[in-house]
């Protein structure tokens, strides 16, 4: 499948780690972990962070808790215990999935800023998948987590939209670039995996365009072997990412989108456009 | 004038097998109805009326001796009834949805009633999917996106609305664990370390805290709305899911109005079921399994707004989610042919009136309309309900619950236990059953009066009595009848075919059993128990046909089975021990009979009676009474006697005598008036001094006009003299005087009739006292002449001239006293 190396898997996973609040995100991003790990063999990671910026800032003398049900003043010792409180009620959520999925897995809790804890657990994974917002009240906007995972992050990264069960068929964006020769094969793997299909779009100006790139796929596909089994479907895109892309997502929300980064021209800004414009699994590989 | 002896013909009445045109019973044809034979018009045709009376408390009393055929009457009479009948109704019990310890009761036409169940759950099944695949399609997703959507702007735009306030007075909104908090900013827009913000001057940290409480104040109002908003949400995604709901089952419950839903019932609850169904989707779904809630209360909440539906087993219809929605056939009526004709073995209270069982859960005993479960009552209704009549007297609470069920024409379930407050558990209440059955009864005579003269309500709901009779006339017509009726039997009970000699004798022991020449038994049970030994006693004597000796073997050893009593006082008399004498002549002694009942095995017994007379004030004395070893009846006929005697022997002066009347050797209890006119010769014996024959036994009741009249068991208590005399030897001038009015009973056994034939053994038909005195005495009776006296020589001049003595002696011994008496005052 890959035009350049012919053989191999592109979607080798053996720890998939999912950074954990409590938000309806991170559950889906959760379930959509334990679905891969469950089809590919993988561990599932979860990581609660403590967030030291919160504990610092107990520390104001008006450091004051406006929430649903109460009013508190915030104080290090119950922020504390906070911590531990949902950082259990977490673990006891994952075991409950993992179990499930029938899957090993693991859950670390760590202290720190949440932006560098995260990043930091993000090296010794294979994969991250990660809710698209965190715990925010400012809308359904990609959180600052995101951000800096688009931004700085450098192993692949799955950020979930809508908590709903990933479905077929695996959509991918081919450009005839070598990243997104390595997205197509990944999204090959993802697809043999699940058995599902694949659709590979391809933003093209014209038909000459879009077939030169639809006949290197194929002939990619003959020359990779246990590509055989693989059902491929190809649709014609606009150039105008992430317009183009947005397009053909929006109705088809619980379809996995496997994205090469350059074809958002590695603009992390076009990336988290993208992702507050649709809600479908999005697959960033690098 | 003394009567004739009666010839052998008399004393037994042959049947006249030459007019039968079989050899044996394999040549006739058995009967289409044992009423044909049994020849009971009464309670047949009751039987009839009331069956074909609808009327409310019509119900039918088959009242009779056991073995009667009541029941085979009854089944038969029943059963051609019920196959002119409709098939009745079905009835299911379903979940009362208002009122969950109410089921309620559904009706339906013969056969609909298995198909509304199973249809039931099919659709329940259906609906299950239908519900999964609508809440699973993209449209509702999308649908639900965009109501929740709509919550989080609403609550994206209030919480923008705060930011960009806090932003105004540079401040920053933080993300805390249960909501949010604000920091001062620094000129750089990042959030002031606490550090920095202590060294900040007193007024300029004055200035921040004070905008820090002004924007707090401002986020707890917009915090106030949200469960407002979060209500208006959970209405909205309510208000949705029904509507998909609605839309993915409604076609499924049309399906089964369009079939059903023609009784209004019916449609009732078919709307109960989609309102019920629409109102616990999430139950519904899962089958009861809550779906695992992990989260704070956030996520509790975001959870909330999804349906989360988790899929349970879809086959698992006994789920406490699903099984609300079954029905519960408690009748099915689909092969049934005709009404039903129901015969309840057991009739305790459930066995009749249904009843709610309870399941274990969890250490509790709990119950739902599933766990009812129906009585006879219920299966017979439409038709026709046989019990027996002792049976449901003896369970408990039977016979109240049944009086209940009939009064109120509804059948209410209604647990024993909870009644008498022996179960304390959940229980309930089902909706009753209108009843339409017709309940027959089947008991003895004593049950049947019984209850008729306790039970002010007997009669109120058992308005018909078919009384059957033990006993048949016995002509030509009728004994042909019986020889099927015989040929019935015997196909019946597998056993071998009855020669025609046998079926002769089969028919002169149904006499001899109602004790009646001119009738047969109509005892079938007992008929067919000696039938199957007769057909023992043929394989024993290797005959491929009953016999007529086999027959009486069979006879003869039933009775040698029951016969030791009898044995042991036969040889009791022969030894001396009791004292009977069969010869000579004797004053004031006489053989009277009695007949002893052992079960079903009766005999009869000699006794002698002895009469001692003194004068007296016209007292005659039973001394069984006064030891209180006679009942009633048989201190009515000893007091019979002092009117005759005092009518014709002193009506125009007192009766100077004191008798005393005994049956000696007698142990036990003595009832009946048989003895009287026994009793009547020995007194008049003891009053004239002339002897009586020893070698006659007597039996007959008298009248105070000296006539006398039919008892009871003459064959037995002929036998019984018979064998006394037979071991001490007959002579030729033993005999019995029997009443006149009981020849017709005659059915002696076979060497009795022998012996009378050969004239060694006499039976004398008596009609009057003065007949019975001129054959026990050999005098003349003695009629009175016109002044009203009888003629000397005669029995009754010299009773009337005895007596008149001791009333002379009487008056003279009584002017004497009162005389000594006034001297010495």
């Amino acid at each position: 499948m890959n035009p350049e190396s012919k053989t191999g898997r592109h979607l080798i996973l053996k720890r998939i780690l999912v950074p954990l609040d409590e938000s309806e995100y991170s559950r889906a991003a959760l379930e959509a972990a334990a679905q891969l790990a469950s089809a590919l063999d993988a561990e599932i990671s979860g990581l609660y962070v403590e967030d030291t910026d919160l504990i610092d800032f107990c520390r104001f003398p008006f450091a004051r808790e406006i929430g649903i049900y109460r009013s508190r003043r915030l104080d290090p010792a119950e922020i504390e215990r906070d911590f531990r409180t949902q950082a259990e009620r977490i673990r006891k959520t994952m075991a409950l999935i993992a179990k499930h999925a029938d899957i090993p897995w693991n859950f670390t809790v760590r202290r720190g800023r949440v932006i560098s804890e995260v990043l930091d657990q993000t090296d010794s994974a294979d994969l991250t998948v990660i809710g698209r917002t965190g715990r925010s009240l400012l809308g359904t906007s990609a959180g600052s987590t995101v951000r800096h995972l688009i931004e700085e992050g450098k192993s692949m990264t799955l950020i979930l939209g809508r908590g709903a069960r990933m479905v077929e068929p695996v959509f991918t964006v081919y450009t005839g670039s070598n990243l997104s020769a390595r997205a197509l094969g990944v999204a090959a793997d993802l697809a043999r995996a699940m058995g599902w299909d694949t659709e590979i779009l391809i933003p093209a100006k014209d038909d000459k365009d879009y077939q030169a790139l639809r006949d290197q796929v194929l002939s990619a596909a003959e020359e990779t072997p246990g590509a055989e089994g693989i059902h491929l479907r190809f649709r014609r895109i606009r150039k105008d990412a992430p317009s183009g892309l947005a397009a053909v997502l929006q109705p088809e929300y619980r379809r996995p989108l496997v994205l090469p980064v350059d074809a958002m021209d590695r603009d992390p800004e076009a990336i988290l456009d993208l992702i507050n414009r649709v809600h479908n699994p999005i697959l960033l590989v690098r | 004038m003394a009567p004739e002896r009666l010839n052998a013909d008399a004393v037994y009445h042959a049947c006249d097998i030459q007019r039968f045109s079989f050899n044996t019973t394999a040549d006739i044809d058995p009967l289409e109805e044992l009423s044909e034979a049994l020849a009971q018009p009464r309670a047949v045709e009751s039987l009839k009326f009331g069956t074909g009376m609808q009327r409310q408390g019509f119900n039918i009393f088959a009242l009779g001796p056991p073995g009667t055929g009541r029941h085979s009457m009854v089944r038969q009479t029943l059963d051609k009834k019920a196959r002119q009948s409709h098939v009745p109704s079905e009835w299911c019990y379903v979940n009362n949805f208002q009122d969950q310890s109410r089921p309620r009761a559904l009706e339906f036409p013969a056969g609909q009633g298995r198909n509304f169940a199973d249809d039931m759950k099919k659709t329940i099944l259906e609906a299950r999917n239908a519900l999964k695949a609508s809440f699973e399609s993209e449209e509702y997703q999308n649908r639900l996106q965009a109501v929740q959507q709509e919550f989080k702007d609403q609550q994206q735009k209030a919480f923008e609305e705060i930011n960009n306030k806090a932003k105004e007075k540079g401040l920053s909104l933080v993300r805390t664990p249960n909501g949010i908090a604000f920091a001062p900013l620094k000129e750089d827009g990042e959030v002031m370390p606490p550090d920095e913000y202590q060294r900040l001057p007193e007024e300029k940290r004055s200035e921040i805290e004070k905008k820090i409480e002004e924007i707090q104040e401002e986020s707890q109002e917009v915090f106030k709305k949200i469960p407002r908003w979060q209500k208006e949400i959970r209405e909205k995604i309510q208000e949705l899911n029904n509507e998909v709901a609605k839309y993915a089952i409604s076609p499924l419950i049309d399906e089964l109005r369009k079939n059903y839903g023609r009784n209004q019932e019916t449609s009732d609850h078919l709307d109960a079921v989609e309102n019920d169904i629409l109102e616990n989707l999430q139950t519904f779904m899962t089958g009861g399994q809550q779906a695992q809630q992990a989260g704070g209360p956030m996520a509790q909440m975001q959870q909330q707004q999804q349906p989360g539906f988790v899929s349970g087993d879809e086959t698992d219809m006994d789920s406490p989610a699903i099984r609300r929605y079954k029905v519960n056939l408690l009748v099915d009526n689909t092969d049934q042919q005709g009404a039903p004709v129901i015969y309840e073995d057991n009739p305790t209270y459930a066995n009749l009136v249904g009843k709610v069982e309870h399941m274990s859960q969890m250490g509790a005993l709990i119950t739902d309309f599933n766990l009812i479960k129906p009585g006879s009552l219920h299966r017979a209704n439409g038709g026709s309900l046989i019990l027996d009549a002792r049976k449901v007297l003896t369970q408990p609470g039977a016979w109240e619950g049944l009086k209940r069920v009939l009064k109120s024409g509804q059948i209410k379930i209604e647990s024993l236990a909870e009644m008498f407050s022996l179960l304390s558990t959940v229980t309930l209440e089902p909706e009753p059953i209108d009843l339409d059955v017709k309940v027959v009864m089947v008991g003895s005579p004593f049950i049947y009066y019984m209850l008729q003269y306790y039970d002010p309500e007997f009669t109120d709901l058992f308005k018909v009595a078919a009384d059957f009779d033990v006993q048949m006339n016995r002509s030509e017509d009728s004994q042909d009848m019986y020889a099927r009726l015989l040929r019935t039997i015997i196909d019946r009970e597998g056993i071998r075919h009855f020669d025609r000699q046998a079926v002769g004798r089969m028919i002169e022991h149904s006499s001899r059993i109602v004790g009646d020449a001119e009738r047969m038994s109509t005892r079938i049970k007992e008929m067919s128990d000696l039938m199957s030994e007769a057909d023992y006693w043929a394989a024993q004597n290797g005959n491929t046909s009953v016999t007529a000796p086999d027959l009486e073997k069979a006879v003869e050893f039933r009775i040698y089975r029951s016969d030791r009593m009898r044995q042991r006082i036969q040889e009791e008399i022969e030894r001396g021990t009791l004292m009977i004498d069969t010869a000579g002549a004797s004053a004031g002694q006489i053989n009277g009979l009695a007949v002893l009942g052992l079960g079903d095995f009766m005999f009869g017994r000699p006794n002698r009676i002895t009469a001692r007379i003194q004068a007296g004030k016209g007292e005659v004395i039973d001394i069984e009474r006064e030891a209180k070893l006679s009942g009633p009846l048989h201190s009515k006929g000893v007091l019979i006697l002092s009117g005759f005697l005092g009518a014709r022997y002193a009506p125009d002066r007192p009766l100077s005598l004191k008798a005393s009347l005994v049956f000696e050797q007698s142990y036990g209890g003595i009832e009946g008036d048989s003895a009287s006119s026994a009793e009547l010769y020995a007194l008049i014996s003891a009053i004239s001094n002339a002897p009586l024959k020893q070698s006659f036994a007597v039996t007959g009741s008298v009248n105070q006009f000296g006539q006398i009249q039919a008892i009871g068991g003459v064959n037995e208590k002929i036998e019984g003299f018979f064998d006394v005399c037979s071991r001490k030897g007959l002579t030729g001038e033993q005999g019995v005087l029997i009443p006149e009015a009981n020849v017709k009973h005659l059915m002696l056994r076979r060497d009795v009739v022998e012996a009378v034939d050969r004239e060694q053994f006499h039976i004398y038909p008596v009609s009057t006292v003065d007949q019975g005195l001129e054959l026990l005495t050999g005098l003349p009776a003695g009629q009175p002449g016109e002044d009203g006296n009888y003629p000397e020589n005669t029995v009754n001049g010299m009773v009337q001239k005895k007596l008149a003595a001791m009333a002379e002696n009487m008056r003279q011994f009584s002017q004497g006293s009162e005389q000594g008496g006034q001297s010495e005052s």
